[in-house]
């Protein structure tokens, strides 16, 4: 394969691996919904049905690798609630988050709503959770997957996440924003192709108005979480770059028990803040899921 | 979802959804919805029915299941031979109806539940 994502072959290690990763489909993960069912009945309940799940990480017990199984919607569990499909790297944002009982959460660009329902999970449907997304339409996908999955802590909101309004505090702010999505290609056939940032030239403008609005919500100990799927820096440190030249913001480190690259401190001629490398990179040559960013932000003391 | 600071905080938003919503009113009643009974059913101490998934299939088909149930007529939580909660199904004169969603519940999940038996099956003869 020559030509996708060339220009990130100077910041991609083992950059011919992470080609090649890009030819084979990304595997099925779920999550166990732990508000309705423990891990344990559900490997249960699928062993009977000749369904076979690989613990994806030890330190997490809801989470797991199907690797022969296509359609994770076709089981009676999703309908019960039991099961979400979830890329495994966005599990991973709200458990790099770690967000605590009661506390008080804001998911900037909710839908569809997997990341809040998994919020919900951690914080055991205790506190309050914002699930915001701009677009009504969306809001029927994410009003699913919450009542679906048994979320009795969340509201839905329908504001621009870049105005939010400002007099809310939250513990909590989890921001994945709306991105050019590279993460998610695969190219497993050969029809698939990938139409880099055609249309999507304005995203950074967008992404840097929410990060500084969702640090403004932030408590005076309160953290936050910028996600992307995507490997361009333009979307991701550059982004982050702009939050610790304008606030008070510092990047925290991610501990989370599992694989990742530091994020980058240069791209092409630019160079950014040096406690970028806090963040993390996710490559699917990796970790086998869809590639990710993510940096955790609190403020600077 | 109970009173605190949060939720008196978030009152100031313009929200469109709090919550899981708990009832619907049908007609002149008001009826659980089906994620409010597979949330909570599980803590019913009556009106409860475990059905098998040709039963299961009947009442997604439109059909009634006849039960001897010691039951005014009303809702029934429905949930699996394996105490899963499905939803609710509707008790009159003896026989069961479906309240279940059935666009939600898809064929290729009765056709998977099916496996489970030939997947039992299996693993018997191999033992």
């Amino acid at each position: 394969m020559t030509g996708l994502f060339e220009e990130y072959s100077a910041i991609i290690p083992e950059f011919s691996l992470f080609q090649e990763s890009l030819q084979r489909p990304i595997p099925t993960h779920i999550r166990v919904n732990c508000l309705l069912i423990e891990p344990a009945s559900l490997i249960h309940l699928l062993e009977e049905k000749g369904i076979q799940l690989i613990q994806s990480f030890q330190r997490h017990d809801a989470l797991y690798l199907a690797p022969r199984l296509a359609s994770p919607g076709n089981l009676l569990e999703y309908f019960l609630g039991y099961i979400h499909p979830q890329a495994l790297t966005s599990a991973i944002a709200s458990i790099a988050l770690a967000p605590r009982e009661n506390s008080y959460l804001l998911d900037m660009c909710a839908a569809p709503g997997g990341k809040s329902a998994h919020c919900a999970q951690l914080m055991n449907n205790t506190g309050l959770i914002v699930s915001n997304d701009l677009y009504l339409n969306r809001h029927i996908s994410l009003g699913h997957t919450l009542s679906r999955l048994g979320v009795l802590n969340a509201m839905v909101t329908g504001y621009q996440a870049q105005e939010f309004p400002s007099k809310q505090r939250f513990d909590y702010v989890l921001a994945d924003v709306p991105c050019s999505c590279e993460g998610n290609f695969r190219k497993t056939r050969d029809t698939s192709s990938y139409r880099e940032n055609k249309g999507k030239e304005n995203l950074p403008d967008l992404q840097k108005k929410i990060i500084l609005r969702g640090f403004d919500l932030l408590q005076e100990n309160g953290q936050m979480l910028y996600a992307t799927c995507t490997y361009n820096p333009e979307e991701n440190e550059s982004v982050v770059d702009l939050l610790l030249k304008e606030r008070d913001a510092e990047l925290l480190p991610i501990d989370a028990g599992f694989d990742f690259e530091p994020g980058i401190t240069e791209w092409k001629d630019k160079k950014y803040d040096k406690r970028l490398k806090n963040a993390a990179r996710f490559y699917p040559h990796r970790l086998d899921s869809v590639g990710f960013f993510m940096a955790r932000i609190g403020r600077r003391r | 979802m109970k009173r605190s600071q949060h939720i008196e905080t978030a009152s100031h938003l313009k929200v469109a959804k709090v919550g899981l919503r708990a009832f619907q009113r049908v007609g002149n009643f008001v009826k659980p919805t089906t994620r409010f009974i597979q949330t909570f059913g599980r803590f019913a101490s009556k009106a409860k029915l475990q059905i098998n998934m040709v039963q299961l299939q009947t009442l997604l088909e439109g059909g009634e299941i006849p039960v001897d149930l010691k039951l005014d007529n009303g809702y029934v939580v429905l949930s699996t031979e394996e105490d899963r909660v499905l939803g609710l199904g509707l008790l009159i004169n003896g026989k069961i109806r479906s309240q279940l969603p059935r666009k939600e519940i898809r064929n290729a999940m009765l056709n998977m539940e099916s496996n489970k038996t030939i997947v039992s099956q299996n693993q018997n003869r191999e033992d």
